[in-house]
């Protein structure tokens, strides 16, 4: 009867209906004669069925003039129950919640005692650093105590600082990690383009031609690059393409090294190695990613005319604030 | 089954008059404990609010037909 018991219980807190949590949850005495028969309760049917119990009888344990728990009693045939078992059973139901009360308050006076305990404790120590500031400071005792407080507040907000740091730093490196381990899965999954199968790929690897965002004296690095790139100033952008032809050389040769802003700015461009080294999986020919790197505006009309961008959505772009810290704009 | 008002009104001083300072969990065994012969039922329980939500079980008492089974104030 003990386990049927336990099941019966535990089964109607699982499906969330029952007589007993119906007497908590409705605050009232719920009187089963035959569990079997009674049809409210449908997803604990199957359940009751295989079980002893048949007879239930629930009362509420309210403790404040709120329900905390039921105090019920079963019977393993249908029985009515009378209205002096629903008295009897409300009496010990109230003697459970007395008893439920006393411990309650119990516990509550054993933790305030304790919390006087440490107070008195802590006290002797704040009253000897009470004294040592007076006397170092030249303040009176009251002052000494603000001043401890102002302390302790300080000290407290800057762990907090400190607390919310740390929890950033590790939210940045955890999502930089995430990131790299999906870009790896990514160009592990890319399966080869038909492009890198084709005749013009096979004469020569893909390039990234990357394009210094200051003026270079140098010939210009975009001569394998779209027309409107021959005729614009040098922008910060960061262009993966293939060659535009096949008896084109690879314009790499001819570039110069870039320069450290354009260097900081790159992604995924290890640092050392040749803008023109091929990469390990050929990308797409329109595959083209500008850098984060702070670009100055008036590169920015630039960087526009590569994209073929209309006068008027460029003008709409360059309204847009920037999406990263633009450098303070120096002298000369 | 008729109940006796004068053992329940004697059992109710009985379980009031319980020393405080036993544990709260064996005193609320002894609720479910002497309901069972009170109101003369084959089982009774009691389900206490937790604080994850609704009331669960605490104490059982049965007349011992089977023995799986367990919990936190089993009392056979």
């Amino acid at each position: 009867m003990d386990a049927a018991m336990q099941l019966l219980e535990e089964v109607q807190h699982d499906f969330g209906e029952g007589p007993c949590l119906a007497a908590f949850a409705e605050d009232r005495v719920v009187a089963v004669q035959d569990l079997r028969t009674e049809l409210v309760w449908d997803r604990i049917a199957v359940v009751v069925r295989q079980l002893q119990v048949r007879g239930v009888l629930s009362v509420p344990v309210r403790l404040a003039d709120q329900p905390v728990g039921t105090l019920n009693v079963y019977a393993t045939q249908p029985r009515a129950w009378t209205p002096a078992e629903v008295q009897a059973l409300g009496a010990l139901a109230v003697v459970t919640a007395e008893l439920v009360r006393t411990a309650v308050e119990l516990a509550n006076h054993q933790l305030e005692v304790a919390q006087l305990r440490q107070a008195l404790a802590s006290r002797v120590w704040i009253e000897q650093a009470k004294g040592m500031v007076a006397a170092t400071e030249g303040v009176t005792l009251d002052e000494a105590f603000q001043q401890l407080r102002v302390r302790a507040a300080e000290a407290r907000a800057r762990e907090a600082e400190q607390d919310l740091q740390a929890a950033k730093t590790g939210l940045a490196r955890r999502t930089a990690a995430q990131d790299r381990t999906q870009d790896d899965l990514a160009a592990r999954e890319r399966p080869p383009t038909s492009e890198s199968s084709s005749p013009r790929n096979a004469t020569g690897p893909l390039m990234t031609v990357t394009m210094s965002p200051t003026p270079v004296s140098g010939p210009r690095t975009c001569a394998t690059g779209p027309p409107t790139n021959a005729t614009g100033p040098p922008t910060s952008a960061t262009a993966t393409a293939p060659p535009t032809n096949a008896t084109a050389p690879p314009t790499s040769a001819t570039s110069p090294p870039p320069t450290p802003s354009s260097r900081g700015g790159q992604r995924e461009q290890p640092a050392g190695t040749s803008s023109a080294t091929p990469e390990r999986f050929p990308r797409r020919r329109t595959d083209l990613r500008v850098t984060e790197q702070p670009s100055p505006p008036n590169h920015a009309s630039s960087i526009h005319t590569m994209l073929g961008l209309t006068p008027a959505v460029a003008r709409r772009l360059s309204s847009r604030p920037p999406r990263w810290p633009m450098p303070s704009a120096s002298p000369g | 089954m008729t109940v006796d008002g004068q053992l329940v009104a004697r059992t109710v001083a009985e379980l009031r008059a319980m020393p405080q300072a036993e544990d709260l969990l064996a005193r609320l065994g002894r609720v479910v404990e002497v309901t069972r012969t009170v109101v003369g039922v084959d089982g009774t329980g009691l389900t206490l609010v937790h604080d994850d939500g609704p009331p669960r079980w605490v104490a059982t008492h049965g007349c011992g037909d089977a023995a799986a089974g367990g919990g936190p104030a089993r009392l056979r």
